[in-house]
């Protein structure tokens, strides 16, 4: 004997499997929607992940760059003689060419743009390690854990940065901007991006009771320079941010209302074809209620389909926006995939709803006359 | 005593047009009744508002003593699941659920689900070896013959037939027909049917012919 | 207003609403079963309960009466559940059949059972409300209004209409749970911790069990603590430990009624004789079933209040969520901070994240306290230089995480000055507490709050 929730999905299944066409075409449409939601989404918090938190963990509370670059031997004479200055380090940001090299099976079996920090690699700062740290001038380097999983790469292979090939004897997850950089040590990062003698930022770590008059020194040492405390710059970037997700939201919700729109009128071409059948089910006892279930649960279902398949498709569109726009990967978080098959599931069924309600009112009797 | 299905000036109308004019009408139990008319004589609408189908203008129609006008849509629906079993002209059947998921989709809105008393339904019309075909793999005789298996699988007290073989040729018709006819000998179903066909009227045991809303004329069948 | 009169007229409206929910659904359920003059002994069982009241004036109102009355209430919950219990587990007897000269005394005990603790212990909060604010009078007032008010309300509103169905869904097993659930509902989901198992009667057990070991080994002249070393005894102990415990009393709570859930929605329904007709059967299958499904969902209401109320208890946790703890309030003498290093529940070297507040010159100042991996106790003010300091950090597995802008910091680095990282602080650590000069507090606080430019973040 067939239990009524088994005979309920037999049903369901035979529905959405007999009528593959229509289906797909209204699977479709939420996923476009949900993938173009999804990577909107996923976007606008990879960006937050890239800006934000960028010079935080360091322990720096005022940061020099300059857009031309630092030189490097000006910067440190005048920071190391400045009273309030309690530490500092240099960086040098760039984008390389990447590829694992001398891997068994291909020898380069991919490329990608990826970011590069040169630094001062002598202590871990509270990363978390596999491996060690690179030795200072032996062609070593340190990859972030997001970079290690897009290339596949494994300790103690190597890595062709712009056919330079460094030997990997780290990796580093923070859940900061250094997951998806290579790091290196600052004089084989200047002379890999061919800028010698400079640098792009100065991490300040200053007394936090003079933090003004130490960034007022500095402006008058090093003219070039533009010089914030890290609030500054923490306070520039949300505001950036807030614009950007702003906008990210508004194009979310005119997409939303537009798919739905269209969803909205597939899914009435569907109800409208079948209406026999929904005249029959009420001619042989299906109360309202009966039948509105078996189509309601066939749009979550198309719900359920086209968000999974919109979430990839969004995860893809964004990979590929962020690195033709970033250069970089941008990794969209797990958590938007029950987020759009929640958006899926809310859209499809809310469009197909309003076709159905109209249905279920009609008289059996008149959508059954048609002869 | 009333009748077991009685209608009582009934009167439909669509509109401007009038489909019944006060038809008053009674069936008794176990009786097989031949609705006969030309096209527009308002005889399906009167078996769609005895059915509940439909709802009339104004008159009531009573079945087993339970007042269908006062019932409301979804009250409606559960008595017709549980007394009142269809088959129209077109044998109409979801088209992507084989035969037996069609007779059990009656069986689902009744209460439970139960196969093998689907496909023994099957076996009355001499259906088995269809079981697991679809509606468009099936003659038009043998799509008719599961609407009968799914009409008959909740033991209803009356079957409604409209052009039940309309659209079929003699030897199918004769082949439903005389379904129909051990079903009412043996089983003493009470059945109305409509048809326009001397010929399949002549099977019943009651003519009743409408024309133009009214019933013109009520006598016993030759037969 | 005064917010514990306030309070006092929540006190009231939760007993009205207790009293007039049970006395509606009773009412109901007396009448759907054609036995409305029982109605009478429930009448008789809230005025014992009422006498009740009035004697709890002339009691002493302690702490001690408090957690007596609070105990009482979980005994008379864990009574009505496990009449619940027994009712549904053996149903020969249709509902309220047996000797029925019996029946108005079982009415009239279950009554007055049933809502004297909840009465006295209204009482007593009540007046310990109006000791602590000195409006005796408002507080009384508003109390017994607020209680009078809803009693009447919802008698007047419902009086009229017996509830519909009361059939369908309450036999006098399913009355119980329901009156089992509605008290568990009035104890909030505290509750579970309190009514599962007492924790003086868990206390306890695991002296019983200790006591009971030792003096058998000692009877056997056994010396047994070179024998059984702490870890065997912390074995023992496990079985008492909150979480095993928790689990227990879900499994005591919720255990019956997915049983019953689980032999009612599966088990067999058999089908009387002369029925022929498939369509027959099929519907009085149905029917049954149907009426099964609705007899079982007050088992289910209570198996999932059970498991909301575990889990929210932290039953059901797995450290998936930042843990956030409550500041501790504490007072400075004489301009030094004193955080002690262990206490009842707790010890700051256990590796947990601990917050402390004091106030500094009318701000709340909150102070963050953890172990780091290396064996140091790291001090900090419990905000950053860049974050607003509203929500501080809070704990996940390897990170300490800025709840503002969700920045993980290692807890390695926690007492490194700049950054993400919380603003150090200089502390003395003895043996005993951990000291904090107040005006290092003031020093350091000042970089949290000292910028412009903080706000233009908020």
């Amino acid at each position: 004997m067939v239990s009524r929730r088994q005979w309920f999905m037999r049903f369901l299944l035979r529905s959405l499997t007999q009528r593959v066409g229509r289906v797909a075409v209204a699977t479709f449409s939420v996923t476009i929607a949900v993938a173009i939601v999804v990577s909107a989404l996923g976007l606008s918090r990879g960006i937050r992940d890239k800006l934000g938190h960028e010079l935080k963990a360091y322990g720096a509370n005022i940061i020099v760059t300059s857009p031309a670059g630092l030189d490097q031997r000006e910067a440190e004479e005048a920071l190391s003689t400045m009273p309030g200055v309690d530490e500092f380090t240099f960086q040098l940001y760039g984008s390389v060419m990447a590829g694992s090299a001398g891997s068994a099976v291909s020898a380069v079996s991919e490329v990608a743009a990826i970011e590069l920090i040169g630094m001062d690699i002598d202590e871990s700062k509270g990363w978390k390690l596999a491996g060690r740290l690179p030795l200072k001038g032996a062609g070593e380097a340190l990859v972030g854990s997001d970079v290690q999983a897009a290339l596949n790469l494994e300790l103690g292979g190597a890595l062709e940065l712009e056919g330079e090939k460094f030997s990997l004897v780290g990796f580093v997850e923070r859940g900061g901007p250094e997951d998806g950089a290579v790091m290196l040590w600052l004089p084989d990062a200047q002379v890999l991006l061919e800028r010698p003698g400079t640098v792009s930022a100065a991490l300040v770590r200053a007394e936090p009771g003079g933090l003004e008059e130490v960034v007022g020194g500095i402006r008058r040492a090093l003219s070039v320079a533009e010089v914030k405390t890290l609030r500054q710059v923490a306070r520039a970037e949300e505001i950036f941010l807030g614009k950007i997700e702003l906008l990210m939201g508004l194009v979310s919700i005119v997409v939303l209302l537009a798919a739905s729109i269209s969803l909205s009128s597939t899914m009435s071409a569907t109800v409208l074809e079948r209406l026999k059948e929904i005249g029959l089910m009420k001619a042989i006892g299906g109360t309202r209620r009966g039948i509105g279930v078996f189509f309601v649960s066939e749009g979550t279902a198309i719900g359920v389909m086209g968000g999974v398949a919109g979430y990839l498709l969004g995860v893809l569109a964004a990979m590929a926006v962020s690195k033709g726009a970033f250069g970089s990967i941008i990794i969209v978080p797990a958590v938007l995939l029950p987020l759009g098959v929640a958006l899926g599931v809310v859209i499809s069924v809310v469009a197909s709803l309003v076709p159905l309600l109209g249905a279920l009112r009609c008289k059996p009797s008149v959508i059954l006359r048609g002869e | 005593m009333t009748a077991f299905i009685e209608i009582k000036d009934v009167l439909k109308e669509y509109g401007t047009a009038t489909a019944l004019r006060g038809v008053s009408f009674a069936v008794e139990r176990g009786q097989w009744c031949a609705v006969v008319g030309a096209s527009g004589s308002g005889k399906s609408t009167m078996l769609n508002i005895i059915g509940g189908l439909d709802s009339p203008s104004s008159g009531c129609v009573s079945m087993d003593g339970v007042d269908l006008c006062a019932l409301g849509e979804d009250p409606m629906a559960r008595f017709r699941r549980e007394n009142v079993g269809y088959v129209f002209q077109q044998s109409h059947l979801v088209p992507y659920l084989t035969s037996v998921e069609n007779v059990m989709l009656a069986q689902y809105f009744h209460s439970l689900t139960d196969e093998d008393e689907a496909r023994e339904a099957l076996a009355r019309v001499g259906m088995d070896h269809r079981l697991g075909h679809r509606p468009s793999q099936l003659s038009g005789g043998e799509q008719q013959r599961v609407c009968i298996a799914r009409a008959l699988i909740n033991s209803p007290k009356v079957l409604l037939a409209d052009e039940p073989t309309g659209n079929l040729d003699r030897e199918n018709t004769t082949l439903i027909l005389g379904l129909l006819k051990r079903l009412h000998t043996e089983e003493h179903f009470t059945i109305i049917m409509v048809t326009h066909d001397a010929y399949v009227a002549g099977w019943a045991g009651r003519v009743v012919t409408m024309e133009d809303g009214l019933i013109v004329k009520d006598e016993p069948s030759d037969r | 207003m005064n917010p514990l009169i306030a309070e006092a007229a929540i006190i009231g409206c939760k007993e009205g609403l207790k009293l007039a929910l049970v006395w509606y659904v009773c009412r109901s359920f007396f009448d759907a079963y054609g036995r409305p003059g029982l109605m009478r002994f429930f009448y008789f069982g809230v005025a014992v309960a009422s006498g009740l009241f009035v004697l709890s004036f002339f009691m002493p109102h302690d702490m001690a009466a408090r957690d007596t009355v609070a105990r009482l209430t979980g005994y008379v919950f864990f009574l009505f559940f496990m009449a619940a219990v027994a009712l549904m587990y053996n149903r020969p007897g249709k509902a309220l059949s047996g000797v029925s000269g019996l029946e108005p005394l079982a009415v009239l005990f279950a009554t007055a059972l049933y809502f004297s603790p909840d009465i006295v212990g209204a009482s007593l909060f009540v007046r310990e409300l109006a000791v602590l604010s000195g409006q005796v009078a408002g507080i009384y007032f508003s109390g017994a209004f607020a209680f009078v008010f809803l009693i009447a309300f919802f008698v007047l509103l419902l009086a009229k209409r017996p509830l519909k169905g009361v059939r369908r869904f309450l036999g006098l097993a399913e009355l119980f749970v329901f009156l089992a659930l509605l008290k568990f509902l009035g104890s909030g989901t505290k509750g579970f911790g309190e009514i599962s198992l007492v924790s003086s009667v868990q206390q306890g057990l695991v002296k019983f069990v200790h006591d009971a070991a030792h003096q058998s080994l000692l009877f056997l002249m056994v010396p047994d603590h070179p024998l059984l070393v702490t870890t065997t005894w912390n074995f023992i102990g496990f079985f008492f430990s909150g979480p095993f415990t928790a689990f227990l009393a879900l499994l005591i709570l919720a255990g019956p009624m997915l049983g019953y859930l689980y032999v009612t929605l599966t088990g067999d329904i058999p089908i009387p004789e002369g029925m022929d007709s498939g369509a027959e059967r099929r519907m009085y299958r149905a029917e049954k079933r149907a009426f099964r499904r609705r007899r079982s969902v007050m088992a289910g209401a209570f198996a999932l209040l059970v498991f909301i109320s575990w889990y929210s208890v932290g039953g059901g946790r797995a450290g998936a969520t930042l843990e956030l703890p409550e500041p501790r309030p504490i007072v400075p003498e004489a301009g030094v901070v004193s955080m002690d290093l262990s206490g009842p529940g707790f010890d700051l070297m256990d590796g947990r994240l601990y917050k402390f507040s004091v106030n500094l010159e009318g701000e709340t100042v909150v102070l963050l306290v953890i172990r780091r991996p290396d064996g140091k106790l790291a001090v900090t003010i419990d905000a950053c230089e860049i974050c607003p300091p509203d929500e501080g950090y809070g704990r996940s597995a390897e990170y300490v995480v800025c709840v503002y802008c969700m920045t993980p910091i290692p807890i390695e680095t926690l007492g490194m000055p700049g950054g993400c990282n919380p603003i150090p602080l200089e502390a003395e650590i003895t043996d005993s507490s951990v000291l904090v000069l107040m005006e290092e507090i003031a020093a350091k606080w000042r970089f949290v709050t000292s910028s412009k430019s903080k706000e233009g973040i908020r």
